[in-house]
């Protein structure tokens, strides 16, 4: 059996959100229908709105379903009133990699523990008119926690827009959309052991946001296509779960720093974990051996039958360097060599063992033979 | 043996999963949860191995390569990024010009809409009564800036069947790009994406008992179609679609794709012997119309005007039968079908327009007792209403003057 570190990737639904989803399965829902099947589809809805609201203060805020958060994002950054966007430096490929038609776009720097430099930010703001400020609550490859409500501040005193992906803040830690004063934000199911194939984008209320799809009138007319019910179902169970969990998600904390103890107790100064300084999520460790391979660190993984990855899932098919690392500037020697191990609820202390094992004797490998 | 209530009629609007496609699923679900794109662990490679699976399955169905085939949220996303992908990516050459249809459905309609707003131009095409289009009239719009011409398979209202094969010629002689909806027609009719010279198809999954939020488009590799993506990001789908490929409804789509290829005929056969008997019973009470050509059309798809009846009074009369008064997503609104409007039904025929969609799962008890229903609701609403005793008096209605008070 193998050992799955992987879950700032994607997370196995939780089993009674597949319950809940095979159930719905069984029934042609269409919400868009006005006989008594599309009324109980809507209502089904509606509950799983009040679900993502609860988990995330946001009375305030319409929630728009989407096939996920790449689709959330790109719709805010398209169609968002403004005709400058302000990137971070370590935002997710979905928001950097966005070229908008008509739209320039900027970036503003993060420091060495991967955390957003709040005076760049500024300096580069200042004096703009009609802009978005994009920048994310957690880092998915270091798990650094932004200071969102500061970036949130700096933005609003000078008339701009915020728009903030919580992709991975998101059942990991309390989320307050109201108290952050974003005015978008977007986040996606399968990240908190929900279904793959939904997210939701949140708009505060008042503010307009044209569609990134044409088409019916369905979402009050923010998002055309039939509403995936089943997966709408699982999303919403997925977030009441994940409000009752927080706590124990924070306890992930525990099985995390043993293992960076213990790594690096035996490599000392040729192992770097990324952003140790910054408030990290709970579950995430950036872990680089100096001047080997990420590559050559991950093949050894696999073939001892634990998944952990390089970085981002979704800008492989060539695995390149992970971009966060460069932002971060780090040295040399540590620039490609970074892996990052992302736990779970499942996740126990043998696991952990096991991969602490595998990595010493990778280790003793590399490093006592020279 | 006892019927359920209600019974469910409404299979252009959605379907129930298959149960094989449902177990399939579940499972997937629980076990197939590697992100599909992480390219350093089993998990990515296994999930990644079961979207491959389902795209080739796909592709089996339309006789496509797997490689053509690039899966999306559903079918409403696959003619977004058909017809604006397109219009964007060609438009520096020159070609601005789109050719679509009046009965479309509205996200193709809207998409050409939108590129209006941008600067493009189009034409919608209008129907003939028989709400199929004429081939004549296509060729006379299509001019040197013509670069693309969308027009659907089977009509989500009435169920009638374009002309696809003599549309692909045509815009293969005119060097046109040929998208289509097929989101009604995928898996329920064949279709051969070189033998109709299609380009671009749309495809949906819950219209063929699979889960909703999972479509696919099709983009033929030679002659390469080029498109400018909706969306960027993680280049996943080799750039034309970014965002994570739900490698569980992949799988769903996959399967049920793989189940409609070899159920085809039984299928169809199932549905038509229901279908024609459904038909020719109502058919019984008079003034009943089906809207559309009478022969080329899906037979799953009725779609009856009842004249002397009001059609939200017949609705709520057989509220038994799951059905709709025109398309799903139009339908919360009580304004008279655009599509029946195309057809030049007058407004008060299209108000009494009911549409009647059988499927895989409809018995043929079912189809009894919505026949008895409907021949009692029909006559009785008939019975009380001063129109039906003007309509047998063989008056014109519209030529009544109604006074106001």
């Amino acid at each position: 059996m193998s050992i799955y570190l992987d879950h700032n990737s994607s997370t196995a639904p939780h089993p009674e959100v597949v319950e809940a989803m095979r159930e719905i399965y069984k029934k042609p829902y269409n919400n868009s229908a006005t006989h008594h099947l599309g009324i109980q589809a809507e209502s089904l809805v509606q509950k799983a709105i009040k679900s993502i609201q609860n988990l995330l203060n946001a009375n305030n805020y319409q929630v728009i379903f989407t096939s996920g958060a790449t689709e959330s994002s790109n719709q805010v950054l398209f169609n968002c009133d403004a005709d400058k966007i302000f990137n971070s430096a370590i935002e997710h490929a979905c928001v950097y990699n966005c070229k908008v038609d008509g739209k320039k776009i900027y970036e503003f720097a993060c420091d060495k523990n991967g955390v957003i430099d709040l005076a760049d930010l500024e300096k580069k703001i200042t004096n703009q008119h009609n802009f978005l400020t994009s920048a994310m609550l957690a880092n998915n490859e270091t798990g650094a926690i932004q200071p969102v409500a500061e970036i949130s501040r700096i933005t609003h005193k000078n008339l701009g827009l915020f728009f903030c992906d919580i992709v991975q803040g998101v059942g990991k830690i309390a989320v307050d959309l109201e108290e952050l004063n974003v005015d978008f934000a977007c986040l996606s199911a399968h990240k908190i052991y929900g279904p793959q194939g939904i997210g939701a984008l949140l708009v505060r209320k008042g503010i307009e946001l044209k569609p990134l799809i044409y088409g019916g009138k369905q979402q009050n007319s923010k998002r055309a296509g039939t509403q995936n019910i089943a997966a709408i179902v699982g999303f919403g169970l997925a977030c009441d779960i994940a409000s009752q969990r927080l706590q124990h998600f924070s306890q992930l904390a525990n099985l995390r720093n043993y293992l960076e103890k213990s790594l690096k107790e035996i490599a000392n100064d040729n192992l770097k974990i990324i952003s140790e300084n910054a408030p990290r999520l709970a579950n995430t460790s950036f872990i680089a051996l100096k001047n080997v391979d990420a590559q050559t660190q991950l093949i050894n993984f696999d073939l001892n039958k634990i998944c952990v990855s390089a970085g981002s899932a979704c800008s492989s098919g060539t695995i390149s360097q992970s971009r966060i690392s460069q932002a971060l500037g780090l040295e040399k020697h540590f620039l490609n060599s970074a892996i990052r191990v992302s736990l779970g609820f499942d996740n126990t202390k043998s696991d952990i063992e096991k991969f602490i094992n595998v990595w010493y004797n990778f280790y003793q490998q590399k490093f006592n033979k020279k | 043996m006892t019927i359920k209530l209600p019974i469910y009629l409404d299979y252009q609007s959605t379907s129930p999963v298959d149960p094989r496609v449902v177990e399939a699923v579940s499972k997937s679900l629980q076990e197939d949860f590697g992100n599909p794109h992480s390219r350093t662990h089993s998990f990515g490679w296994s999930a990644e191995e079961k979207v491959e699976i389902a795209r080739k399955q796909i592709a089996d169905l339309i006789n496509a390569d797997p490689k053509e085939i690039f899966f999306t949220s559903g079918a409403t996303e696959s003619n977004n990024i058909a017809i604006k992908g397109v219009a964007n990516f060609y438009k520096n050459s020159g070609k601005n010009h789109i050719i679509t249809v009046a009965t479309e459905h509205k996200c193709v309609l809207n998409s050409v809409r939108d590129l209006e707003q941008e600067g493009f131009t189009s034409s919608f095409l209008g129907v003939q009564k028989n709400g199929l289009i004429d081939l004549n009239q296509l060729e006379s719009l299509i001019t040197n800036k013509t670069c693309l011409v969308s027009i659907m398979a089977v009509n989500n209202e009435i169920g009638v069947i374009q002309p696809l094969k003599e549309i692909g010629q045509l815009c293969r002689k005119f060097g046109v790009f040929f998208h289509s909806d097929c989101a009604q027609a995928y898996g329920k009719i064949s279709l051969d994406v070189n033998d109709l010279n299609l380009d671009l198809m749309s495809i949906s999954g819950h219209k063929i008992y699979a889960p909703k939020g999972i479509g696919a488009i099709y983009v033929r590799r030679k002659p390469r179609v080029r498109i400018k993506s909706l969306f960027s990001g993680g280049g996943q789908e080799r750039g034309i679609r970014c965002g994570t490929v739900p490698t569980s409804l992949a799988l769903g789509l996959g399967l049920a794709s793989e189940i409609a290829k070899n159920e085809m005929t039984k299928d169809h056969q199932h549905i038509k012997k229901l279908s024609d008997k459904f038909l020719k019973e109502i058919l019984k009470l008079s003034h009943i119309y089906l809207n559309g050509d009478q022969t080329h059309r899906y037979c799953g798809n009725l779609n009856l005007s009842f004249a002397g009846v009001e059609g939200e009074s017949l609705i709520m009369a057989i509220k038994d039968l799951a059905v709709s008064s025109g398309s799903a997503c139009t339908s919360a609104s009580l304004e008279p079908s655009y599509v029946l409007h195309a057809l030049g039904v007058d407004d008060d025929l299209a108000h009494t327009s009911i549409r009647f969609g059988i499927g895989r799962f409809t018995t043929e008890e079912e189809i009894d007792y919505a026949i008895n229903l409907i021949n009692q609701k029909v006559n009785r609403l008939r019975e009380m209403s001063p129109l039906w005793e003007m309509i047998q008096e063989g008056i014109d209605l519209k030529s009544i003057k109604w006074k106001t008070h």
